[in-house]
């Protein structure tokens, strides 16, 4: 069955300095479709949705839609078409409230001033159509991530567009939230409305979209309908090679208890969790976006102060007083959520970037040598096969993954008891995943307690000798991945099961 | 759904409440109890006798109007020093070709014209080239101290009677008195009721938003630089026609017009400029230093007292957000 | 085994060879041959007056040193000047009749004060969370109103001998440069060479990451502070000293010195570069000194300097060599760029 075809990118190119973002770009999308684009970090995905929403102009090629060639590249001129995308980013005003945010860009207006009266009507259509409700008064600011996403969504829908695209939507909402987003989205396919779904996850890929397009070095390898493409095609076809081993397989000799947390509180979001890591242990913890995964690894860190509860590492309390410069003291590394802000430093080059924890290690009476900092961070940076291997680049430069590692790089020029990570493989690409993932292995093997905080259930089933599962703050099971199954932990993290 | 809230819950609506009213009612307040403050104090000479309400208002004016100015500025998501500098340079213009020329329409003109453009100058370097507003205004700041001083170093009176009487001609309340409020008036509803003021807010919060809303913010921002021109400018008018053009006044307008925007950003949402609140701070200042001067206080006093109040109120707001500020984002 | 080393010579080498700092020196040749045509009697390239030149450029330098150590650590300093000119009259009034301090403790007294006010905007801002430039704007005021209150207004003479000998010349050139010079080190091994200065140098390029790999912002913060404001005092000293006495109004011309060297110094380098803030004082220093003998009006020049500072920024734009853009140059070229692609997938 031929569908009409409503987008023709013919031959796109972008280039960034010398930087190839898009590298001749050949695609047809259908409409009444959801349509997947997949691919490794510095594919080209973003970059070429950014070009369809008019924030960049393209160097050549066409974009055709509905058969017109598309000439202004603008925000504007493109949201008049029709096309609406929602980014990663969530460009929220957060001291405006939703009802003004999700008028952002028509504020309804009778004889030259606001009138948002005749706007609520509109915008509670389309809640409606989404199935939320929201306080409209209320201020953004004050909503949580997941609630924003929504707010962004409904920012795009009032516009009725006829192609909507999403950017990463899921990664900052949960389960019930992703549910009810599906179903937004097959709404939309059944008046007409072509959805284009970016996404790392495969579950959700293979649930909703109908076609499947690959993504790799800026160009489009191929088309398939999903039906037609079994999942390790697709990583083939992503990656460029086969992946053998995902998961490391680790038998590791567990030694005895480094971390445990007792009656932990934080405000409402995290209350009475409890919990114990061993040495050479990996636990992850797993729950919903809120549950309080990074409020219980940034606690343990000394970023945030609890309210209750204590932590000990080696049966030794923390202080009330803690802070990351304890933390570290104590032998605690933590890699944070989110890398750009806070797990380096961009304008840096990669050496800098790499040594910033071991200042003490490669000087002397506090001044640094550079000699021993070229050693070692050429060292780290070659043991975690960061491409391109030159520590004088600019840590900006490198692609997700790669930054990534050298995130991680810098806690390796030192052994420490516990390793606290938050998110670690996000927008992080199949490759890097695993050596990241073979990583953490080899410092299991070595001793380390890991604590893992994942939204991705099979990594934490994959990886984890135990699995905590938290739904709002609470724990609600400890499981042993080997005898737990994907949908079991699932429902225990949309709290469907009472904990036991 | 929960039909009950913990006490917890309870105890932090009471204080989001007492937030609210503190955060709306707590500057005009305190205003007003300052004011009472005076009166009771000052017996003999009661404050809200008509020609002191005149003369305190008077005084408050530009002031007023170069906060107001800065206000806009800073909604875009800009900063500005350069009024330091461009205020006392414009008196000084203003005043010589008053005196020149005899005219207050030209002296006007021109200082509107020098004022707009400097402006102008400064928001296209901001918007095109992507300087810091901060840094240029700096910039700005100097070169026009350096001007002014190679023009005069000392107070420059206007001689025209009839163009002195801009500041003294009263319906009730002085003339420029009515412009500073009506002036203000415009801008609240400009501010809050049109597109114009809703696109310069958004452009001033988030500037990826208002990208995506389709907003031209460099159309935004330099249409905030043109007014905060024009503002000044008049306020350089009204301020020469009133006491003359002061070497080096700017310098001592730095602060009080600073401190009345910050002050004023604590009323409604905390950390954010709004137009009433920059009225009531102007006048809150304008009104402290009439009372210190009442009793007499050395004019560096003044100043530190004026500084005080602007690290204070800074400082409460900067306290409640205390996790998200510190570094230098002007 | 002494526990400071000078530079190795290729350390040397690599702080010249560098590329930015090959355009500087191109700069200062450029500009000293403009001037030496441009005055009478190519009295520019004289050698006494090429040593004024360098004694001029001192102060302004070690202004430089400080506002550029408080810029690295990501705030900013409008009070500098004022610091500097109250420490010179605590140290000129602590050694004048009444009191009769003698040189070592009054100067001790004058830093030590400095510093204190110092601490004070360090810990407004660090730990009060308040933006570093309404804090020291405030400060600044209050500085103008208590040096009112000790001086009445009037200027305060200097008549120790000693102090006005750290002005003079020695073996030809002005003490003022062994004291740059001494200074100059000191603040290469803190804030290039030493821990702590690579510290604040992440601190101001990103103060989130630095939470997070566990440095004491708070102390790193106030630090700053303090070490800007000894600074500040230092070069007031010396000014008065110069001067033979410490006037009121002698303030602000500094202050723009100061920050346009470091500003330019900063932009063009990316981060606090010792010899790229001497250099650049050295080029305002010829550029000021230059412009007199030209028989320019001082005004003129203050307007000069401001356009400089100006014009530093705008050359930035085009010389693309860090691609600036933490938080040390969110300052300055401004916030627009900085938010682009903080995001991470593509």
């Amino acid at each position: 069955m031929t569908n009409n075809v409503v987008i023709r990118i013919r031959d796109v190119k972008k280039y960034f300095g010398a930087t190839k973002a898009l590298d001749g770009v050949d695609l047809d999308i259908c409409s009444n479709e959801v349509h997947a684009i997949v691919g490794s970090n510095g594919a080209g995905k973003s970059t070429l949705m950014k070009t369809l929403a008019g924030e960049y102009v393209p160097d050549d090629g066409q974009f055709y839609y509905l058969d017109e060639e598309i000439t202004g590249f603008s925000p504007l001129e493109i949201q008049q078409k029709g096309i609406q995308v929602v980014h990663q980013v969530l460009n929220i005003v957060e001291s405006m409230s939703i009802l003004e945010n999700i008028l952002l860009a028509n504020p309804p207006i009778k004889k030259g001033i606001l009138d948002w009266k005749t706007g609520r009507k509109k915008v509670r259509e389309t809640l409606d159509f989404i199935g939320i409700d929201f306080d409209l008064g209320k201020s953004a600011g004050s909503l949580s991530i997941s609630e924003q996403q929504f707010v962004i969504l409904a920012r795009a829908l009032i516009h009725n567009p006829k192609i909507l695209v999403l950017d990463e939507p899921t990664s900052r909402i949960g389960l019930e939230e992703t549910r009810k987003l599906f179903q937004v989205i097959n709404k939309l396919k059944q008046n007409g409305t072509t959805t284009i779904y970016i996404s790392h996850r495969m579950e959700e890929i293979y649930q909703i979209c109908d076609k499947i397009s690959v993504f790799r070095d800026g160009r489009c390898i191929d088309t398939r309908e999903t039906e037609q493409l079994p999942k390790d095609k697709l990583v083939t076809m992503m990656l460029g090679k086969k992946l053998d081993v995902f998961f490391p397989k680790n038998e590791m000799e567990v030694g005895n208890e480094v971390l445990r947390i007792d009656k932990l509180k934080y405000r409402d979001i995290v209350d009475d969790v409890s919990f114990s890591v061993r040495r050479g242990e990996i636990v992850s913890i797993v729950g919903a976006v809120g549950a309080g995964k990074t409020e219980i690894i940034n606690m343990i860190f000394g970023i945030l102060k609890s309210d209750g509860g204590e932590i000990f590492i080696d049966n030794k309390p923390i202080n009330k007083n803690h802070s990351s410069y304890k933390a570290i003291k104590m032998e605690l590394a933590l890699i944070p959520e989110n890398r750009a802000l806070q797990g380096m430093v961009e304008k840096y080059p990669v050496k800098y970037n790499l040594t910033a924890i071991n200042l003490k290690g490669i000087s002397k009476f506090n001044l640094i040598n550079s000699e021993k900092e070229e050693v070692l961070a050429k060292d780290l940076n070659t043991k975690l096969s960061v491409i391109p291997n030159d520590i004088n680049y600019l840590i900006s430069q490198l692609s997700g993954g790669n930054q990534q590692k050298v995130v991680i790089g810098k806690w390796l020029a030192d052994s420490y008891k516990v390793y606290l990570l938050d998110e670690v493989t996000a927008g992080v690409d199949i490759g890097a995943k695993s050596e990241i993932y073979e990583l953490l292995g080899e410092l299991a093997i070595k001793g380390a307690g890991i604590v893992l905080a994942t939204g991705d259930i099979e990594e934490a089933i994959g990886l984890s000798d135990k699995i905590i599962i938290l739904y709002k703050g609470k724990v609600v099971k400890e499981v042993d991945p080997k005898n737990t199954s994907k949908d079991e932990i699932l429902s225990y993290i949309m709290g469907s099961e009472k904990s036991a | 759904m929960k039909y009950y809230l913990t006490s917890w819950e309870v105890k932090k609506v009471h204080k989001r409440n007492f937030d609210k009213f503190i955060r709306n009612y707590g500057l005009p307040l305190g205003l007003l109890a300052l004011v009472l403050i005076i009166q009771i104090i000052f017996n003999k000479v009661p404050l809200f006798s008509l020609f002191n309400i005149n003369n305190i208002l008077l005084e408050t004016v530009s002031i007023a109007l170069t906060a107001l100015g800065l206000s806009y500025i800073m909604m875009s998501g800009e900063g500005d020093l350069s009024f330091a500098g461009m205020f006392s340079l414009l008196t000084v213009v203003f005043a010589t070709f008053a005196n020149n020329t005899n005219s207050f329409i030209i002296s006007y003109i021109i200082v509107s014209v020098i004022a707009v453009s400097v402006n102008l100058f400064i928001a296209l370097l901001v918007t095109r080239l992507n300087f810091s507003s901060f840094i240029i205004s700096i910039a700005i700041m100097f070169m026009a101290n350096g001007v002014e001083k190679a023009f005069h170093q000392q107070t420059t009176l206007i001689q025209n009677p009839s163009i002195l009487s801009f500041s003294r001609i009263e319906f009730g309340l002085p003339l420029v008195v009515w412009l500073m409020f009506i002036i203000y008036l415009v801008s609240y509803f400009v501010i809050n009721k049109t597109k114009y003021g809703f696109s310069l807010r958004i452009v001033g919060e988030n500037k990826n938003a208002a990208i995506e809303a389709g907003i031209n913010s460099n159309r935004i921002k330099i249409s905030a630089y043109i007014i905060a021109g024009l503002l000044i400018a008049l306020a350089s008018a009204v301020e020469s026609t009133r006491v003359g053009a002061i070497y080096e006044q700017g310098k001592y307008y730095m602060l009080p017009v600073f401190a009345a925007c910050f002050l004023g950003s604590s009323m409604f949402v905390p950390g954010r400029i709004n137009i009433i609140g920059t009225l009531v701070g102007a006048l809150f200042l304008g009104v402290l230093e009439k009372f210190m001067n009442m009793i007499s206080v050395e004019s560096y006093i003044v100043s530190i007292v004026q500084g005080i109040v602007l690290i204070v109120s800074v400082g409460l707001v900067a306290f409640k957000n205390r996790a998200k500020i510190v570094q230098v984002k002007l | 085994m002494s526990s400071i080393s000078i530079p190795s010579l290729r350390e040397k080498r690599m702080i010249i060879i560098n590329p930015q700092m090959r355009i500087f020196i191109g700069l200062l040749f450029v500009v000293l041959l403009f001037f030496a045509f441009a005055t009478p009697n190519f009295g520019f390239i004289r050698l006494q007056n090429l040593n004024n030149i360098l004694t001029d450029s001192v102060i302004p330098a070690i202004f430089a040193f400080g506002m550029g150590i408080i810029i690295a650590g990501g705030g900013f300093d409008l009070s500098l000047g004022h610091i500097a000119s109250m420490a010179a009259l605590i140290v000129a009034y602590l050694m004048s009749g009444g009191i009769r301090f003698d040189l070592f403790s009054a100067i001790l007294v004058g830093l030590l004060i400095a510093a204190g006010v110092g601490s004070i905007n360090g810990l407004l801002v660090s730990r009060m969370g308040i933006s570093s430039f309404i804090v020291t704007l405030g400060m600044q005021f209050l500085i103008i109103g208590v040096r009112q209150l000790i001086t009445g207004g009037q200027s305060v003479y200097i008549s120790n001998g000693l102090f006005k000998k750290l002005v003079f010349s020695e073996f030809g050139i002005s003490n003022l440069v062994f004291v740059l010079v001494v200074v100059g080190l000191s603040c290469y091994f803190i804030m290039e060479k030493s821990v702590f200065g690579r510290k604040i140098q992440f601190l101001g390029e990103n103060i989130e990451a630095s939470r997070f790999m566990g440095f004491d912002i708070k102390n790193i913060t106030m630090v700053t502070f303090i070490l800007g404001a000894l600074l500040a005092a230092i070069g007031g000293t010396l000014f008065a000293a110069r001067a033979g006495a410490v006037q009121i109004n002698s303030v602000d011309s500094k202050l723009l010195d100061a920050i346009t060297i470091a500003v330019f110094s900063a932009v063009f380098f990316g981060r606090f570069s010792t010899s790229g803030i001497i250099v650049a004082s050295i080029l305002i220093s010829m550029i000021s000194t230059g412009m007199s003998m030209m028989e320019i009006k001082t005004e003129w020049i203050e307007f000069m300097k401001g356009f400089i500072l100006l014009s530093s920024i705008f050359l930035t734009k085009y010389m693309n060599f860090n691609k600036p853009n933490g938080s040390i140059s969110s300052i300055l070229i401004g916030k627009g760029e900085a938010i682009n692609e903080q995001q991470e997938s593509i």
